[in-house]
C-alpha cells in the first residue's frame, strides 16, 4: 500500500473512443401528440431535432415544467415540480471500455432489463430500448422524504412515459 | 507568474540563466505544495470499507480537475475523521487535508453498482477542497457542455459525446438548466448541501457513461480526476532562447516537475511549427540554477530562412505531462539572414538519398537562384547513405567514406550532420591508412532544389574524386554523360573500391541496416530534427 508516485498510469489515455449505435424509430402511431402538445415551444423545437427518441414524463403537471435540451447524439429532460427533481435521457453514443465485461440489471423498466440504483438518495433507473441508453433520476428536495425512501416513485415514473418524436419520427 | 516574468525580461540586453532562475524562484515556491502531490492505487479503499474496483482505464480521459484550484483531497467521507464510521477527530481533521489521496468509487452502499466487485457501492469520488471552508472554494466544468438538471444538492453537466458529470452539494451554484458551459466555467461552491441536513463539505464527482454492453452507468473516476489533478498542479516548462542568430540558435528548457529528463522545444517560424531540438545538452551554467545540467540546446541556424527577409522565430517547450506548449523567454525574435553565397560543387541527391541522410528542409534547404545552381558545376552524386567510420584506437577520429577517399569529420560538422557515435564502424588504422585523404567533409549540409525539384548537396571540389563539370550539363541526366560527369553516369556513390579491407569487415551490410532504421525513425517524425550527439 505504498504511494503512487506522479506522473503514473493516470497519465496514459487510453479511452477508446464512442461506438454510435444504431438508432430503431418507434412507429409513428405510438407518439403521443397530446403530451407533444403540452411541451412549451422550445421543448417541441428541441423534439423535432432530437437524434434519438424523446421519452417524456406525460403527467400534465410535469409536461408544464419540462424543459428538453439535444446535444449531438443524446436529449435531455428537465423538470423540476412538487419537491422532485427529474432528470431523463437517452443517448446512442457507447463508449467501449475493454475490461468492462456485459451485464444486464435485474429490474425490469418498460419491459427491458434495467439497473434501478441510488446515488446520495437519488434514484435512477437506465435501460436500454430503441438502440438508445435511457435514464431517468428522481431527486427528492428533501432526501428524507418518503417519497425517496425507496424505489417505488422511480418505478412509478418508468411506467408513465410517452414517447412524443425525434429527428428521424416527426409528431 | 510566467507571464509576470516575461515582462520583467522585455528589455533586459541579454537574459542570463542566473536573472531567469532569480525571476522564476516565486513560481517554483507557488508548486512546492502540490508537487507533493500523490495517490493510492484505484481500488485501494480504506480497510473495512469495502472492495474497490482495481481498474487502471481513464473512463474520462482529458477532463479538467472540477475544482478550480489545488490543492485538493479525493478521500472518503464516512471513513475518515468527522465521518460516520470513521476514526476520532472532526472532518476539518489535518488527515482529511492531506495527500496521499484514496479512492472511494466502490465505497460500501447497498445501492447497486454493476462495475463494483460487490455488485453494490459508491457511485463517484468525494473530493475535498484546500480547505474546510463552505461556499469559498469554487466548482468548474469538467469539460464544454450542457447543464442539463440542477435539483436541491446536485447539478448535472452533460457533454457531447453523452458522457454525463454530476456536481453534488454544490452552494451557490452559478448556472442554470439549458446553459452551456465551457470547460473550467465556475458552476457553484464546495459545500455541504443534502436537502437540508448537511453533509461534510466535500464535492460528490460522478462520471455517468453509456457503457457498451451495460448501458448508462456510473464509472469509476478515480483516475480521471488524478490525471486532471496531474494537469492541474503540473508545472510549466522554463526556459530561454538565448541566441538567435545566423550561425546558431541557442537555449535552455526544463520541466521543474521532471527536472532530470530532457524536454523537447518545439521550433515555429513566421507562425508555422517547422521543427524540434531536444535540450538535452549538458551546460555547467545550468547544473547548479535547474539541479539537472543536461538541458541545453543548441542548432545551427535553419538555411531556409535564410532570404535576406525578416522571420518570426518562436521557440516554445512541449510539457511532457499536459502535451502544452510554453513560449520560451526572450522568443519571439526576429530572424533575418541574407541569402547563402553559392560556391563550391552541386551533387545530386534524390528523395531516397534525402530520406536515408535525414536531410531536413527546414534546416539544411537554402533558398537559391535557379541561375545560381545551374552555374555550379556538378559532381558525383551523393551516397545512398553516409558511411562514416572511426579509428578503432581513438573512436573521436571519424572519417566519411567518399567515393574512393576519406574525408575527416570533427565532433560540430558530426552534430550538424546528425551522425551519431554508434553510425561509425570502428576501423584499423592498418586499414585507413590505405584509403587517400581528401578535404574535409563540409561543416553542415547545405541543400538547393531547382524549381523543377531536382536537388542537390553543395560540396566543396576539393573534396571530390573527378569533381569539377561544367554546369551547363544536367547531372541527373545519365544517358548522355556530360563532360564534367563522368563520375555520376552509372554510378550511385558506390565507386569500384580501393575497400577490400573495409568490405572484409561487413561494414557495408551494417550500414545498410542502419539506413533502415533511419528511415524508420525519420518516418516516425516527418519534421527533421537535428540530433544532438
Ligand atoms: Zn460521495
Amino acid at each position: 500500500m505504498s504511494d503512487r508516485p506522479r506522473g503514473g498510469q493516470a497519465a496514459d489515455d487510453r479511452t477508446a473512443d464512442t461506438v454510435a449505435g444504431a438508432v430503431r424509430w418507434p412507429a409513428a402511431g405510438t407518439l403521443d401528440r397530446i403530451a407533444f402538445a403540452r411541451l412549451d415551444e422550445s421543448s417541441r423545437d428541441a423534439v423535432r431535432t432530437s437524434p434519438v427518441p424523446v421519452l417524456v414524463l406525460r403527467e400534465p403537471a410535469l409536461l408544464a415544467v419540462t424543459r428538453v435540451m439535444t446535444g449531438p447524439a443524446w436529449y435531455a429532460i428537465a423538470a423540476r415540480e412538487g419537491g422532485l427533481t427529474i432528470s431523463l435521457g437517452g443517448t446512442r453514443l457507447a463508449h467501449p471500455h475493454p475490461g468492462v465485461a456485459p451485464a444486464r440489471g435485474r429490474s425490469i423498466v418498460r419491459g427491458e432489463p434495467a439497473f434501478v440504483t441510488q446515488n446520495e438518495a437519488i434514484w435512477s433507473a437506465s435501460w436500454l430500448e430503441n438502440g438508445v441508453a435511457y435514464v431517468l433520476e428522481v431527486e427528492c428536495d428533501t432526501p428524507s422524504e418518503p417519497r425517496c425512501a425507496d424505489e417505488r416513485t422511480l418505478l412509478g415514473l418508468t411506467a408513465a412515459l410517452s414517447y412524443v418524436g425525434g429527428a428521424g419520427g416527426q409528431p | 507568474m510566467i507571464r509576470a516574468c516575461r515582462a520583467a525580461a522585455i528589455g533586459a540586453s541579454s537574459l542570463t540563466p542566473t536573472v531567469v532562475a532569480a525571476l522564476l524562484v516565486g513560481t517554483l515556491a507557488s508548486h512546492a505544495r502540490a508537487a507533493e502531490f500523490s495517490y493510492l492505487p484505484p481500488g485501494d479503499l480504506i480497510e473495512g470499507s469495502g472492495d474497490g474496483r482495481i481498474d487502471d482505464h481513464v473512463y474520462a480521459a482529458g477532463i479538467r480537475f472540477p475544482m478550480e484550484k489545488t490543492p485538493a483531497f479525493a478521500n472518503s467521507q464516512v471513513y475518515n475523521a468527522g465521518g460516520f464510521l470513521g476514526p476520532a477527530g472532526g472532518q476539518c481533521d489535518d488527515s482529511n487535508y492531506s495527500y496521499p489521496w484514496r479512492d472511494n468509487y466502490c465505497e460500501t452502499r447497498s445501492w447497486d453498482m454493476p462495475l463494483c466487485p460487490a455488485g453494490t457501492g459508491h457511485q463517484g469520488q468525494d473530493i475535498r477542497a484546500a480547505t474546510c471552508e463552505k461556499d469559498v472554494h469554487w466548482v468548474v466544468a469538467a469539460t464544454d457542455g450542457t447543464i442539463t438538471s440542477i435539483g436541491s444538492y446536485s447539478v448535472y453537466l452533460t457533454a457531447a459525446d453523452g458522457t454525463r458529470y454530476d456536481y453534488l452539494h454544490m452552494g451557490s451554484v452559478q448556472v442554470a438548466v439549458g446553459e452551456k458551459v465551457k470547460r473550467g466555467q465556475q458552476l457553484g461552491r464546495v459545500s455541504n448541501e443534502f436537502g437540508g441536513t448537511p453533509t461534510s463539505i466535500h464535492l460528490h464527482f460522478n462520471i455517468r457513461q453509456n457503457v457498451q454492453g451495460l448501458g448508462s452507468v456510473y464509472v469509476p473516476p478515480y483516475l480521471s480526476l488524478v490525471a486532471a489533478y496531474e494537469v492541474l498542479v503540473d508545472s510549466p516548462p522554463l526556459g530561454a532562447l538565448e541566441v538567435a542568430d545566423c550561425t546558431r540558435l541557442r537555449g535552455y528548457a526544463y520541466d521543474p516537475d521532471t527536472p532530470d529528463l530532457p524536454l523537447e522545444v518545439e521550433v515555429a517560424a513566421d507562425g508555422e511549427p517547422r521543427a524540434t531540438v531536444s535540450a538535452n545538452e549538458p551546460r555547467e551554467d545550468l547544473c547548479e540554477l535547474v539541479g539537472a545540467c543536461d538541458h541545453g540546446f543548441e542548432a545551427l541556424s535553419p538555411y531556409s530562412l535564410f532570404d535576406g527577409a525578416a522571420h518570426e522565430l518562436r521557440f516554445s517547450a512541449v510539457d511532457a505531462e499536459s502535451g502544452l506548449r510554453h513560449e520560451l523567454l526572450e522568443s519571439p525574435q526576429v530572424f533575418t539572414c541574407e541569402s547563402v553565397a553559392l560556391a563550391g560543387v552541386r551533387r545530386p541527391i534524390d528523395a531516397i538519398v534525402e530520406n536515408a541522410w535525414s536531410f531536413s528542409p527546414f534546416w539544411d534547404e537554402a533558398p537559391a537562384g535557379e541561375a545560381d545552381i545551374v552555374a555550379l558545376p556538378f559532381a558525383e552524386p551523393l551516397d545512398e547513405a553516409p558511411r562514416l567510420v572511426a579509428l578503432a584506437s581513438d573512436p573521436t577520429l571519424q572519417w566519411l567514406l567518399d567515393g574512393g577517399a576519406r574525408r575527416s569529420v570533427d565532433a560540430a560538422t558530426a552534430k550538424a550532420w546528425r551522425f551519431r557515435a554508434s553510425d561509425a564502424q570502428p576501423i584499423e588504422a592498418s586499414a585507413l591508412d590505405a584509403v587517400p585523404e581528401r578535404a574535409p567533409w563540409p561543416a553542415r549540409p547545405l541543400i538547393i532544389r531547382r524549381p523543377s525539384g531536382e536537388a542537390y548537396l553543395l560540396d566543396v571540389a576539393e573534396g571530390i574524386v573527378g569533381a569539377g563539370g561544367s554546369g551547363t550539363d544536367d547531372p541527373t541526366d545519365r544517358t548522355g554523360g556530360g563532360a564534367g560527369c563522368a563520375c555520376a553516369v552509372g554510378s550511385r556513390g558506390r565507386s569500384p573500391s580501393p575497400f577490400g579491407a573495409l568490405a572484409a569487415l561487413g561494414i557495408t551490410a551494417t550500414l545498410l541496416r542502419r539506413r533502415d532504421l533511419r528511415r524508420a525513425a525519420s518516418e516516425g517524425s516527418p519534421r527533421s530534427e537535428p540530433r544532438s550527439g
